[in-house]
């Protein structure tokens, strides 16, 4: 069964933690001990993990990857916008999703980590995917 | 030859087809012919056309001012290459887009106007929205809008006028969304929701038609008005001609405002006032409009998505109801319809055919007015 967690951003570029929404999603399931795979089904967004703790890591990252990756006029995808054929790009280079380590019922990640939805090119609404195995272990 | 009103009667029924296949095709061809290195920096776009070309122009004002972030001013073509194209400014090269529309795409003055501005205003881009793009028009032009249909005979131009319609809203969309003034996301919602209309363009084909003959029973050989405000008043200008092609009246098409300003003041007063009236920021001036017309003997006919309004009920002599989708600026890809089957009752009651066509005293004149302007091109 997939489970899917609405976001609605509010930026053209815009970090969002979903760690929280995850968590309840294996709270809810009762979900003791597998994997967890989130996935983001947009093609201008990403799907990263990484530090949250200090909002302004989340910038850096923003800020490089916006500079790695230019919005401009020559992009050969121009159906759209420079903006559009600019995350293309940067969804490409941060990836769409992620495998957590489930044990205990809790998320296997380290403690300042988080898992975080990029949007490339907001605003917008999306959404992201989550499906959870079971490793075969007693539950 | 004689042009029965059929051609007008089968364009009409033709229209919910144009809207479920044909906007997303002329959306497509101008998202692949104009990139954002060709909108991006423009700042002011001229339209230039004639009759119902120009129409389409006005009709698509508030479109271009809702959805896209240049500055938008319709020219009659004359007018444009005559005196206009003197007095505009160019400050920076590209900053003008001066867009030729001619749904034949064989309008001498269009292409008159889009030669003169490659003359005064050469950093500006000429772009030709026309319906032939191997075409005069297109000739002059940089870039070729296509808006191109399946053709079900020209006259009166009821299909190619909602094409040029479609053209001008697919560029606003795509300057507005090269230029940041809205996201790619909300410009395909509204592409998406234009295929959407088609079972309300049915409905107002099929309602107007359905109540067509009412006009019978009003005064057919004076004045008709047709009045219209924001896009509705290139709607009403369009609507006007279509009773004077279709049917030979004498009519015209005014601003609402204008009407209450100069027309109110003119015989006959038994004259039929067309009022489009959708729901909107004009709505209660074209009510003010209803009740001054009727006080003085005007005959009334209306056309609103608000039938049920009380003041509507009372005074209109025909009230056409139709759906003008889900806000006021899409009205005008709809309200330019119940006309069209009034002008074919008037004409059909009055034997006539379109175009004078049927009038043989003018037909060399006529002839050979044809054969002038083929020579000129």
């Amino acid at each position: 069964m997939i489970e899917k967690i609405k976001i609605h951003t509010s930026k053209q570029h815009e970090c969002v933690n979903l760690t929280d929404a995850i968590k309840a999603i294996i709270v809810e399931r009762s979900f003791k001990q597998g994997v967890c795979i989130v996935y983001n089904p947009h093609s201008t967004a990403g799907l990263f993990i990484n530090s949250y703790l200090d909002p302004k890591t989340l910038l850096d990252i923003m800020d490089t990857i916006r500079n790695l990756v230019p919005t401009k006029v020559d992009y050969h995808h121009q159906f759209d916008t420079p903006s559009d054929a600019a995350g293309h790009i940067k969804s490409v280079l941060v990836g769409n999703s992620e495998t957590v380590l489930v044990e205990d019922g809790s998320l296997c990640i380290g403690g300042s980590q988080g898992v975080l939805f990029a949007e490339f090119d907001g605003p917008r609404d999306r959404e992201v995917w989550i499906t959870l195995i079971h490793s075969g272990e007693a539950q | 030859m004689a042009l029965d009103t059929e051609i007008a009667r089968n364009q009409l029924v033709s229209l919910p087809e144009l809207y479920s296949d044909s906007f997303s095709i002329i959306d497509h061809c101008i998202r692949n012919t104009l990139s954002a290195s060709d909108l991006i920096g423009v700042k002011q776009v001229i339209v230039v056309g004639n009759g119902d070309s120009y129409f389409a122009g006005l009709a698509s004002v508030q479109t271009f001012q809702k959805y896209s972030d240049v500055s938008y001013k319709v020219v009659q073509s004359m007018r444009f290459f005559a005196y206009e194209h003197a007095f505009i400014k160019e400050y920076s090269p590209g900053q003008i887009v001066v867009v030729g529309v001619s749904a034949s795409g064989e309008s001498r003055r269009v292409v008159q106007a889009l030669s003169q501005a490659r003359k005064s205003l050469p950093a500006a881009k000429i772009y030709a929205l026309v319906g032939n793009p191997d075409s005069s028009v297109s000739r002059v032009a940089d870039k070729i809008i296509d808006v191109s249909i399946p053709n079900k005979g020209t006259a009166p131009g009821i299909r190619s006028y909602t094409a040029s319609l479609f053209g001008l809203l697919g560029l606003a969309l795509r300057f507005g969304e090269l230029q940041g003034k809205m996201h790619l996301h909300d410009a395909n919602a509204i592409r998406s929701y234009i295929p959407t209309l088609a079972p309300i363009v049915d409905a107002a084909v099929i309602e107007s038609l359905k109540i067509a003959d009412k006009i019978l029973s009003l005064p057919m050989k004076s004045v008709f008005t047709v009045v219209g405000s924001g896009n509705n008043y290139g709607t009403a200008l369009f609507n006007a001609a279509k009773f004077v092609e279709i049917a030979g009246l004498n009519a015209t098409g005014q601003d609402l405002e204008e009407w209450l300003h100069v027309e109110r003041f003119a015989y006959p007063l038994d004259s039929t006032v067309l009022v489009i009236a959708p729901n909107g920021n004009g709505f209660d001036h074209a009510k003010k409009l209803m009740k001054v017309a009727k006080s003085i003997g005007h005959h009334l006919i209306c056309i609103t998505d608000v039938p049920e309004d009380a003041l509507i009920k009372e005074i209109a002599d025909i009230c056409v109801p139709v759906d003008m989708g889900k806000e006021e600026l899409f009205s005008s890809l709809i309200a330019y319809i119940p006309s069209i089957p009034f002008a074919i009752a008037c004409a059909e009651k009055l034997q006539r055919k379109m175009f004078m066509s049927d009038n043989t005293a003018i037909y060399e004149e006529r002839q050979a007015l044809s054969k002038r302007l083929k020579e000129e091109m």
